[in-house]
């Protein structure tokens, strides 16, 4: 099995090798027989990928320690669902992984598009064949998965313990399905430079798969932060860890991307802008995936320390120069059919979204790449932590808090005070009411905390203008057709997925920033080192450490157990177990929290250490708003759904948009 | 010249060739096209737009570049191994470092009326460091183990440091490597549990 592994991965990097190759020359030569050969390579391709991490899996799952990565990530007591997810847990299985994403992505838009657009889907397989032989080269000669142990060993070194969560199933697929999704979009636009076709059709066609990117790298961002909130025990969710930095930038680009595709598809604009996004969101995966295995950015969340990082970096070099070489050879092409008119109108709101994510994701990556630049510019490194990012990007975040609420509403081309007053007086006034009303409530002692009352005061003001949105539209859909509420509301979000699903994820995106500016300010925490029976006082709260117990749970973890009775108001509210968790040839503990979570506030307690004497430390935090947090993640991803369902009506729209705008400016083709 | 390149060479690399031949002068229409580009007639209106704006983003991003250059004026803090520090002329008490070492084995003591209040002594390529931490310690805190402390360096050369954090995964990774290949080194269940804990009758057991 192992040899059909490592010989499938061999073939599948020359079949895609030839592929790139003939796709490019048949779009160039009009040879009809070498595009049909190449057209058989994305599912050969597939196809060998695929086998090979079957073999793998087989491997993980049977127990094969004849493999170096197997023996390295797995053990005989593994639980199957680990043994299963094992397959990434390393930096081998992570791209031969990887490479399996994006294949087969690469096979579905094969598959949507094989038929139609022969001028440049061509060239977008073949830039994707491109990006597939990168990752095939590293996997067959530099970390290759099936690399064997001459003597197999008895037992496998066992997997991370704290990877042995079930996030570690859901976080990293999802957030790999996200950066490698941007391989689509990115295709496609370097394929509409190439062939000269520079119209908003690349932008059609990979519409959904920004989304789906978007989506899925939003998601593994959520996650990872829940992740790191139950797992790694120290009361937060979000570090500006570097690797973390690494998902998060794409991310902002992409959002960037997301909202400035939509002035090209309504307005022609800016097309030389959306391309650079698109290059960037791209280069800005492959950057992460640098940082993350290269070990030159001190992070927890190293993979080994491997020269791969370069190899990356030489990736990234190659993209950066030879698109920005390509942007520059079609900017004649990439001219813009219309001007910014107004800075009070719909066009520049979504210049300066664009601007102020960018700004946000920049600041992210100076503070990360920092330390590399001051120790080559000064010779000493200087490394900045979460308190940069927080002084830096909280001002910024806000300002984009305050676009997502004026954007959505604000007349196209030039508002008028008339139309600025209809839209915006409502909003307006509610925020002030806010405003007054929190004054009294809210503590304004330091910094953080005026952040947060700000944050509070925009988020009513945000909310307001897309609720308004909502009442406006279903209470003139009642109006034409006498359904009701329920009906109307429904209707109209269905009859216009993508622009009230747009509205939903800005809500999500106001009660993610409502549950950050809530945590990050009006948080506690205490740590006490007490013997059974004594207790202590935090935010009202009474705790009572009760009793010490160890538990052989299988025979490779132990688990030492806390019990810890809440009381509050003098009655008994809650008990919570925080634990230590000892697993078998590993020498570090893992500590699992309890976490009682209420849409007000989270108690999360920590076993921090524990003596002979059954004395133990506790810590525990004061956590406001944290579900917040997890309720947003959860209303974005209803909200893209919707707006990611097809739909037969915005098609049309287009079409009759496309048309008018022929009868209004005809095309030189037709003259 | 480009008909025997044709000629001799196969099929595939005629791509190629071709490619190699006509570059000279793609580069040039292309530095044409740009030049082209740049020199077009602007009106006077559509010109004092373009400035508008242009000034308009320029506010944004300076506002940015403002709030990153003071973020960092205010908050970076110089990043040493115990020997780098050691070995630097300036002194940098009372800046904010954060320094790098692996723990001295046996240095770790608590004291005995406050348990979260501990001294320990970091060392790098035989420079040390004491250290005086208050807080709950990390899982991976050990005797030998890596760790980065934050905080600052008063005058007796005690660092206080007010965060205590262990790189965990890269040292797991950092045993393969160094080619300790062999699993059946396994600690015995008594090595890996702390000492106390596991002794038998010291703690109700159960199973589940």
């Amino acid at each position: 099995m192992n040899d059909i592994g490592e010989f499938t991965l061999l073939v599948a990097l020359a079949t895609a090798l030839y592929g790139c190759v003939a796709y490019v020359m048949s779009a160039r030569g009009n040879r009809i027989d070498l595009y049909l050969s190449a057209d058989k390579t994305p599912f050969i391709v597939w196809a060998c990928v695929t086998i090979s991490s079957i073999c793998l899996w087989k491997a993980f799952l049977t127990d094969d320690f004849s493999l170096q990565y197997v023996w390295a990530y797995s053990n005989r007591e593994l639980d199957t669902f680990y043994k299963f997810s094992s397959f990434w847990g390393g930096q081998k299985g992570s791209l031969l992984f990887w490479t399996l994403l994006l294949t087969t992505y690469m096979l579905v838009v094969y598959f949507q598009n094989r038929k139609k657009n022969l001028r440049v889907v061509p060239y977008a397989m073949a830039v994707m064949l491109a990006v597939v032989v990168f990752f095939l080269f590293l996997i067959n000669f530099s970390t290759n998965p099936f690399e064997r142990i001459p003597l197999p060993p008895e037992d496998g070194r066992g997997l991370n313990p704290l990877l042995q969560n079930y996030w570690m199933v859901i976080h990293p697929p999802t957030l790999y399905l996200g950066y490698v999704g941007f391989t689509v979009p990115f295709a496609f636009a370097v394929a509409a430079l190439l062939s000269k076709n520079l119209d908003d059709s690349w932008i059609r066609l990979t519409r959904k798969w920004t989304l789906i990117s978007w989506f899925f790298l939003c998601m593994g961002n959520l996650f990872g932060a829940s992740w790191a909130y139950v797992e790694l025990g120290w009361g937060g969710y979000w570090a500006w860890d570097p690797v973390e930095n690494a998902a998060f930038m794409p991310l902002l680009i992409a959002t960037a991307f997301l909202h400035s595709v939509m002035i090209q598809e309504k307005k022609d604009m800016m097309k030389v802008w959306n391309m650079s996004l698109i290059l960037l969101t791209f280069a800005m995966t492959i950057f992460g995936t640098f940082i993350t295995r290269s070990g030159l950015i001190q992070s927890v969340h190293t993979f080994d320390e491997a020269t791969l990082g370069y190899y990356f970096l030489a990736f990234l070099f190659v993209i950066i120069v030879a698109c920005s070489a390509l942007i520059i050879a079609r900017l004649p092409l990439l001219k813009s059919a219309n001007e910014l008119d107004s800075f009070l109108s719909r066009e520049s709101s979504f210049l300066f979204n664009n601007l102020v994510l960018l700004g946000i994701a920049f600041a992210t990556f100076w503070g990360t790449i920092f330390p590399i630049i001051s120790e080559a510019v000064r010779g000493v490194k200087i490394t900045v932590g979460p308190p940069f990012y927080n002084q830096v990007n909280v001002p910024i975040g806000l300002a984009l808090l305050a676009l997502i609420g004026i954007g959505p509403v604000i007349a196209w081309r030039r508002a008028t005070l008339s139309n600025l007053k209809k839209n915006f007086l409502r909003p307006v006034i509610v925020g002030i009411i806010a405003a007054v009303a929190l004054f009294p409530v809210i503590p304004l002692g330091n910094r953080a905390e005026i952040y947060t009352y700000v944050t509070f005061v925009l988020c009513a003001f945000v909310l307001t203008s897309i609720l308004t949105e909502f009442y406006k539209g279903t209470v003139s859909r009642m109006g034409l057709q006498e359904e009701s509420v329920v009906g109307a509301l429904t209707t109209m979000t269905w009859r216009n997925k993508r622009r009230y699903g747009g509205y939903i994820v800005h809500i999500g995106m106001v009660l993610i920033f409502a549950g950050i500016a809530g945590s990050q300010a009006y948080g506690t925490h205490t740590e006490k080192h007490l013997k059974l029976g004594e207790s202590f006082k935090i935010r009202g709260y009474t705790i009572t450490y009760e009793k010490l117990v160890a538990i052989e749970a299988t025979s490779i973890k132990t688990r030492i157990i806390a019990q810890l009775a809440v009381e509050r108001d003098g009655k008994r509210y809650w008990t919570g177990h925080p634990e230590k968790e000892f697993y078998k040839g590993q020498n570090q503990p893992v500590s699992e929290v309890d976490v009682l979570s209420t849409w007000k506030e989270d108690l999360y307690m920590i076993l921090a250490d524990f003596r002979e004497d059954e004395s133990a430390t506790i810590k525990v935090y004061v956590n406001p708003m944290v579900s917040w947090i997890w309720t947003g993640g959860w209303v974005i991803a209803f909200g893209t759904m919707i707006s990611m369902w097809p739909d037969r009506l915005e098609q049309r729209r287009r079409l009759d948009r496309v048309r008018r705008q022929e009868q209004l400016f005809p095309s030189p083709a037709q003259e | 010249m480009k008909i025997e390149v044709e000629i001799f060479t196969s099929f595939f690399f005629k791509g190629f060739a071709l490619t190699r031949l006509n570059s000279g002068c793609y580069y040039k229409k292309s530095l044409n096209k740009l030049l082209k580009f740049f020199n077009q007639r602007i009106d006077p209106v559509m010109k004092q737009k373009k400035v508008r704006f242009l000034v308009g983003s320029l506010l944004i991003v300076g506002a940015i570049g403002y709030l990153i250059t003071m973020g960092i004026s205010n908050t970076s803090q110089y990043f040493f191994t115990v020997d780098e520090l050691m070995s630097q002329k300036v002194s940098y008490a009372g800046a904010g470092l954060k320094v790098k070492g692996n723990v001295v084995d046996g240095s770790i003591q608590r004291d005995p009326n406050d348990y979260l209040n501990v001294n320990f002594s970091i060392e790098e390529n035989n420079a040390s460091l004491k250290v005086a931490y208050q807080g709950v310690t990390p899982d991976m805190f050990i005797d030998g183990g890596e760790v980065v402390v934050e905080g600052t360096l008063d005058e007796n050369g005690v660092f206080h440091a007010n965060t205590l954090l262990t790189s965990c995964p890269s040292k797991y990774e950092a045993e393969k490597e160094a080619g300790k290949m062999h699993p059946g080194k396994f600690p015995k269940a008594d090595e890996y549990l702390k000492p106390g804990i596991n002794k038998a009758g010291a703690l109700p057991k159960t199973t589940i």
